[in-house]
């Protein structure tokens, strides 16, 4: 199948974090492809490493994380190879909120609290687009209007305390998208809300898509929004990649049986009320000195020595442009087909 | 670290997290496990080690205390012993070799004594012809060891007719480091009961304050502000002027501790009171309410257990306090009075800067007590980082 | 903000005149008083007082009368004219010796929380954004020293030293042979020379303590979900840590302003003492140790007055510069 340039390929991406008890391995060789225009999903459990490998990309990870790899942003603008940049220097800056933007997980604590949201969003405008106040502030007051929020003029001189919490993530993806960013990564913009908002936000976000174009990298724990957001799905568990392809294939037909026991675990309409929800047993184990070997099999429901101990797996082609790092997942889909 | 502490804590944590499935039947990696199985004291004791200052410190505590415990045994004169001719003596400089060059055990030369002639002033010199070697567990002056029994085992002395200084001699010719070290028994006893006095008062009260609430609590809240708006020091002075002069040497300590610890439970209190309040509205006493457990119980196996460390530590954070406050107010005058002996005693000879530039070593009571004051600060922040172990 | 501050000092009135009653009934707890002190004074150089002589001069003092008397009438004249009462040993009014003594005092104080200020902030700062590097650790330790010696002692020290160099311990804030001399630049040198010490000593035990706080209130910003959108928004580092982190971490710090200036006042009560500075510290022992009642009280009464005002002054600083609190305290 041949594609498009992708607009973000992330080629083994490892991340090393210096901690007290040794160095833990939090993402293990990890390659995306983000394409223009789509959104790819991030699905994992906390701890996985999904979200240093969404900061990895802006260079914004703390100094105690060791990242190596590429990751080549083929922009309008240039190309770059933002691991090789600087983290900090000018060149990365300037890519930095004004061509890959990002909201983060907690709306409320997002923001600075001794400043308005006017100014806070003013100032990247400032900082990339132009140099006139007046300006700035118009356009801060337009994007507010865009994404929902009433009466922005006004709500643009207040503080954040002054905001809901589902007003300012709906503030935060003003700010994000302000200066028409190519890419748009979303680190669970949705986990600190309440459901109803949830669903507003998420609409703002693919409407906003349509408008403007960009793609967006949308991390996330919940199949659920996957499902209502992306093109394209990647599953994650212990700093490794280990299911990737179109989001229809992935849901209709799981081949890792870690995302089985993630979408097993979700609550389907007409479920017999006496039914349990399936949980996938035990935790995920502290990444300090682990095996190469597959990092799911102690909690593995095929689990198999003889099969699964055997090598390093890697990212098996088992259907065209769906892959799985299981070799029992080979055999598997063998056989279903 | 606290041995009884260990056992109700870490089965409670255990239970707590095999019970929400924190405690996985199958670890990858050996080290995770003994961390997910350490309980909360061992925990806090790991990561006390890990503090290198802290360390040190406990040790320097350890010795101070030691040698506290032991002043009797360590000094070689009592706290009344003097001798009119060894008035403002230097420090006795202990030799290894002697004139002939020799090297030979420590010991130190005689005491020889002019006046020079135009200050009036006594001069002291090394009699260079009377050698005495330095004895370890020498007969001496004979004292009560703690109270106990009689004795006059001394740790070290120098034979019949030598005499030996190890830090020098006061304005009224006693040794003054047997006067340091038998002070240390009064300042370093001092700040502990006095913190054991306001660690009961903060803690009753606050928990009073915070378990009862409403108008117990504004009254014992208006209280507190009152007396946390009072100048510390000044405050402290003015009580201890209220002290009369000649109170026996035991009533005396026991007033200046309880001036220092009326202060100084306030913060406790307040702070008590908050962590009730917080704590009231945890689901694991609410569980236990729910369960038919009494305020009581409640109070004693899991409210008091929930922030004892934190206590421990802010109680610890106090300790420098207290030490300065009594020292100053002995310096002064105004706090423990001679015959009663403590560093802030000892440093009234002080007072005098000429005093101080003639006679230098009789600073050595003010490196005790930095050393001291330091000690407990650093030992209480390292025991301020372990009681967060989780972190 | 207005009807807050309002607020605030209606309910310090009830506090200060309990203040006041506690004050008072501490101040006459010494066995005797101010007569039977002097009295003895008297006699140890063969001064005789015949037992009317001493009755009527107690009178005089009211110090016949028991102890709540003697406050409501001191308190009376404190709310009606202002008048702190007598002090025995100045045969001044109370009020006169004190006000004499303010102007030095504040200038002391103020000279000290600059010092303090300046210096601490930038080194908090550094110590925050360099966390673990040498000059954090040399900060470290001399914070710890700093707050470890207790201030007279440090004063002790530090006169000694300038004793032994200079031949002179700078004792009080003027040398002798300017006392009565009207100003001159020689003389402000003098006294320029002589404040080095008493500010580096009253100041240092806050300017630990501030460096300290600094860098942890920094750490504790520097660690904040804002800074990471800050970040992400293409800021520099440096812009991000004046900005957002400094501005935060100095909020708190802003708002100790008032307390500390009071904490200067009486933490260096003792220190005072020992340099003999004609400030406000030295005033207090005396009257303590010549049982010097009212002197005494109004003392410890106007200072716990400063402290409460002092706090006062913070809450509203920080209420002013923090949009969060301002914004409850609006409601």
């Amino acid at each position: 199948m041949t594609r498009p340039t992708p607009l973000l390929s992330v080629r083994d991406l490892r991340i090393d974090i210096n901690t007290m008890d040794g160095v833990l391995k939090a993402v293990r060789g990890v390659d995306l492809d983000i394409h223009p225009g789509k959104t790819l999903g991030l699905v994992g459990e906390s701890g996985c490493g999904k979200s240093l490998t969404s900061k990895a990309i802006l260079g914004i990870n703390p100094p105690n994380c060791k990242a190596s790899g590429s990751i080549q942003f083929n922009s309008a603008a240039g190309s770059w190879d933002l691991l090789a940049l600087k983290p900090g220097a000018a060149e990365i800056r300037g890519i930095r909120g004004r061509r890959i933007s990002m909201i983060f997980q907690e709306p409320m604590t997002a923001f600075s609290p001794l400043y308005t949201i006017g100014n806070q969003i003013s100032e990247i405008l400032l900082l990339h687009v132009t140099r006139d106040k007046r300006v700035a502030r118009a356009m801060a007051i337009d994007i507010l209007g865009r994404v929902g929020i009433a009466s922005p003029e006004k709500r643009i001189d207040q503080y954040p305390h002054e905001y809901s919490g589902g007003m300012l993530q709906r503030a935060m993806i003003a700010m994000a998208i302000v200066c028409k960013p190519e890419l748009l990564i979303a680190d669970e913009p949705t986990t600190a809300l309440d459901v109803t908002i949830q669903a507003q936000i998420l609409q703002i976000m693919q409407e906003l898509q349509q408008e403007f174009g960009m793609a967006i990298f949308f991390i996330t724990h919940d199949m659920g929004t996957i499902a209502s957001m992306c093109d394209e799905v990647a599953v994650m568990y212990l700093g490794q990649i280990v299911e990737n392809g179109p989001v229809r294939q992935i849901f209709s037909q799981p081949l890792h049986p870690y995302t089985r026991g993630l979408l097993a675990s979700i609550p389907r309409m007409g479920m017999d009320a006496e039914e349990r929800l399936a949980s996938i047993k035990g935790q995920v184990p502290v990444p300090i000195g682990l095996p190469d070997t597959c990092g799911f099999y102690p909690r593995c429901p095929l689990a198999e020595e003889a099969v699964c101990l055997q090598a390093p797996v890697p990212l098996l082609e088992i259907e065209p442009g769906h892959f799985a790092r299981c070799f029992k997942a080979k055999a598997k889909g063998g056989q279903d087909e | 670290m606290n041995q009884n502490k260990k056992k109700p804590q870490g089965g409670l944590l255990r239970r707590l997290l095999g019970q929400m499935g924190f405690l996985p039947q199958r670890m990858v990696v050996d080290e995770t496990e003994a961390y997910y199985a350490a309980s909360q004291w061992q925990l806090m004791g790991r990561k006390f080690r890990k503090h290198k200052l802290a360390r040190i410190a406990m040790v320097v505590l350890g010795l101070l205390y030691l040698q506290a415990l032991l002043g009797q045994f360590i000094a070689p004169q009592g706290l009344t012993t003097y001798s009119s001719a060894f008035v403002n003596c230097g420090p006795t400089p202990i030799r290894i070799v002697d004139d002939s060059g020799r090297l030979r055990a420590p010991f130190v030369y005689g005491i020889a004594t002019e006046r020079d002639p135009v200050t009036m002033r006594k001069h002291y010199t090394e009699d260079r012809s009377r050698i005495y070697p330095i004895q370890f567990f020498t007969r001496g002056e004979p004292y009560r060891f703690l109270g106990l029994f009689e004795s006059d085992l001394h740790l070290f002395g120098v034979g019949e007719g030598g005499r030996i200084f190890l830090y020098g001699t006061d304005g009224g010719g006693r040794d003054l480091f047997s006067r340091i070290v038998l002070g240390s028994q009064v300042s370093l006893s001092l700040p502990l009961v006095g913190l054991s006095v306001s660690f009961v008062l903060g803690l009753v009260i606050g928990s009073i304050s915070g378990y009862f609430g409403g108008i117990v609590d504004s009254i014992i809240q208006r209280l507190i502000e009152v007396l946390m708006s009072f100048p510390t020091l000044p405050l402290w002075m003015a009580l201890s002027a209220a002290i009369p002069p000649r109170v026996p040497m035991l009533q005396m300590y026991l007033l200046i501790t309880m001036i220092l610890s009326l202060l100084s439970w306030t913060g406790l209190a307040r702070t008590v009171r908050g962590k009730f309040m917080s704590l009231r509205e945890e689901d694991y006493v609410m569980a236990a309410r729910l369960a038919g457990v009494s305020d009581r119980k409640i109070i004693m196996t899991h409210l008091i257990p929930g922030f004892m460390s934190y206590l421990i530590v802010s109680m610890t954070m106090s300790v420098p306090a207290m030490i300065i406050g009594e020292t100053s107010m002995s310096f002064l005058g105004l706090g423990l009075r001679s015959p009663v002996t403590s560093w802030g005693v000892l440093l009234k000879e002080a007072q005098e800067i000429q005093n101080v530039a003639l006679y230098s070593w009789k600073l050595i009571p003010l490196v005790y007590v930095i050393v001291t004051v330091i000690s407990f600060n650093f030992f209480g922040d390292g025991l301020r980082d372990a009681a967060d172990p989780y972190t | 903000m207005l009807r807050f501050i309002s607020r605030r000092l209606l309910v310090m009135i009830p506090m200060v005149l309990l203040i006041s009653v506690i004050v008072f009934f501490v101040i006459q707890l010494p066995p005797g008083d101010f007569m039977s002190s002097y009295i003895a004074k008297m006699e140890a150089s063969n001064e005789v007082f015949d037992q009317n002589t001493i009755a009527r001069m107690r009178a005089q003092y009211g110090l016949d009368q028991p102890w709540y008397v003697q406050y409501a009438k001191w308190i009376a004249g404190i709310l009606t004219r202002g008048d702190f009462g007598y002090s025995f040993s100045y045969n001044r009014p109370v009020w006169d010796v004190l006000s004499q003594r303010m102007g030095t005092t504040l200038a002391i104080s103020l000279t000290t929380m600059a010092f303090t200020y300046l210096f601490s902030i930038p080194a908090g700062i550094y110590s925050a954004v360099k966390q673990y590097s040498f000059g954090d650790y040399l900060l470290s330790v001399i914070g710890f020293l700093g707050m470890g010696t207790p201030n007279f002692l440090f004063a002790i020290i530090l006169m000694v030293i300038s004793y032994n160099w200079f031949g002179d311990p700078m004792l009080g804030l003027v040398s002798q042979q300017f006392v009565n001399q009207p100003m001159s630049w020689a003389k402000l040198l003098d006294i320029l020379k002589h404040m080095i010490i008493p500010v580096i000593v009253i100041g240092t035990a806050n300017t630990c303590g501030l460096i300290r706080t600094m860098r942890s209130q920094l750490l504790d910003e520097i660690s904040r979900p804002y800074v990471l959108t800050a970040r992400a928004k293409g800021l520099s580092e440096k812009r991000i840590l004046y900005k957002y982190c400094v501005r935060a971490a100095l909020n708190p710090i802003a708002s100790t302003i008032g307390w500390s200036l009071t904490s200067i006042f009486t933490g260096s009560t003792i220190s005072a003492i020992v340099m003999n500075l004609p400030t406000q510290g030295p005033l207090l022992h005396q009257a303590l140790l010549n049982q010097d009642m009212y002197l005494a009280g109004s003392w410890l009464l106007l200072m716990t007055v400063m402290i409460l005002l002092g706090t006062i002054l913070s809450d509203i600083l920080l209420a002013w510069l923090d949009p969060r609190i301002r914004y409850v305290k609006a409601r």
